[in-house]
């Protein structure tokens, strides 16, 4: 079995993103795009990160500014995973094969959108993060059996077992829509649990 | 490339814009590749017009490299399936000869965020 993730995803080359960096695409989003800079525009990887960095924004604005003093080491700590999983997400990755039938051309995908395809998948059940995204088994070889194993937050008072099945329907869903892989399996790990008075040190 | 493969390239790129389920294009080809061209095309040296698309004379034959952004609603499967049709018309209508084509799905457009058109 071969597992794939990132020891470091933190540590971005300067090529990951075309050479920007994720705090210069912070602030091309805070410039609403404008004046539109090509040199992201015209990159997967920036558009890649850019998409991830709106989800953010947009589920959880909190979260945004957690490198204020007010936040507490475990909420910095599901930051720098979900901010670690956005720069792995950049990476074009390995060049997964997508299988047509009939057999036509050399289709493929890049690790970098399967894994934002399984990113996305958190904006259609509300409040779920998702951060860690691994794939067990070799998703090179058309075919083979792939592990898919994800990491979540998920808000304090939300029915666990309900979330996580709806995400994995939702995962499902969007991986047989955007790749032919053999997913044997969708393993979410919650890993978080957010209380929302915690986050903004406002009582509720 | 000459300019007959520059034109197919560019009929190739509307061929493909034009099918639906594709969001956007970018610059096919590997990392290493691209990195030269974006120097070229930052000292003038190329220009921002070239086509997205990467045509390669091989021993076997054309080779037909496209790299594209996919509508999230679409489907990368089904949006390949279509692009590989088109272009597969145009190869043949202009080149008069089957050729390799290549073809990988490197953003996937998420309808939920503002996503940026190559």
């Amino acid at each position: 079995m071969n597992t794939h993730d990132t020891p470091d995803p933190l540590r971005m080359e300067p090529d990951d993103l075309d050479g920007h960096t994720i705090e210069e695409l912070s602030d091309y989003l805070d410039s609403g795009r404008s004046p539109a800079d090509p040199s992201i525009d015209e990159s997967a990887g920036c558009q890649i990160a850019l998409d991830a960095l709106e989800r953010l924004r947009v589920l959880t604005p909190e979260l945004i500014a957690a490198d204020t003093a007010a936040e507490s080491e475990a909420d910095e700590g599901w930051v720098q995973s979900i901010l670690a999983g956005i720069t792995l997400d950049a990476r074009a990755g390995r060049r997964i094969p997508i299988v047509i039938d009939p057999p036509g051309p050399d289709a493929g995908i890049t690790e970098g959108a399967v894994r934002e395809v399984i990113r996305a998948a958190e904006n259609t059940v509300s409040g779920v993060l998702i951060g860690r995204c691994r794939f067990d088994g070799d998703v090179t070889v058309p075919g083979e059996p792939v592990l898919i194993r994800v990491d979540v937050s998920v808000p304090y008072g939300q029915p666990i077992p309900g979330l996580v099945d709806r995400l994995r329907t939702e995962i499902n869903m969007r991986l047989s829509a955007h790749t032919t892989l053999n997913v044997t399996g969708i393993d979410i790990t919650v890993s978080d649990l957010r209380h929302p008075s915690s986050r903004t040190g406002e009582e509720r | 490339m000459t300019s007959q493969e520059s034109a197919l390239a560019a009929d190739i790129e509307i061929a493909t814009r034009a099918m639906p389920g594709v969001a956007a294009l970018f610059r096919a080809g590997s990392l290493a590749s691209n990195v030269l061209d974006a120097g070229a095309r930052a000292i003038g040296i190329r220009d921002d017009s070239d086509p997205l698309i990467r045509l390669e004379q091989t021993p076997e034959g054309l080779r037909v490299d496209i790299a594209i952004g996919v509508q999230d609603h679409a489907g990368a499967v089904e949006t390949i399936r279509r692009v590989q049709a088109a272009v597969r018309v145009v190869i043949e209508e202009q080149h008069g000869a089957r050729a390799e084509i290549r073809i990988t799905v490197v953003h996937i457009n998420d309808t939920t965020t503002q996503g940026g058109e190559a």
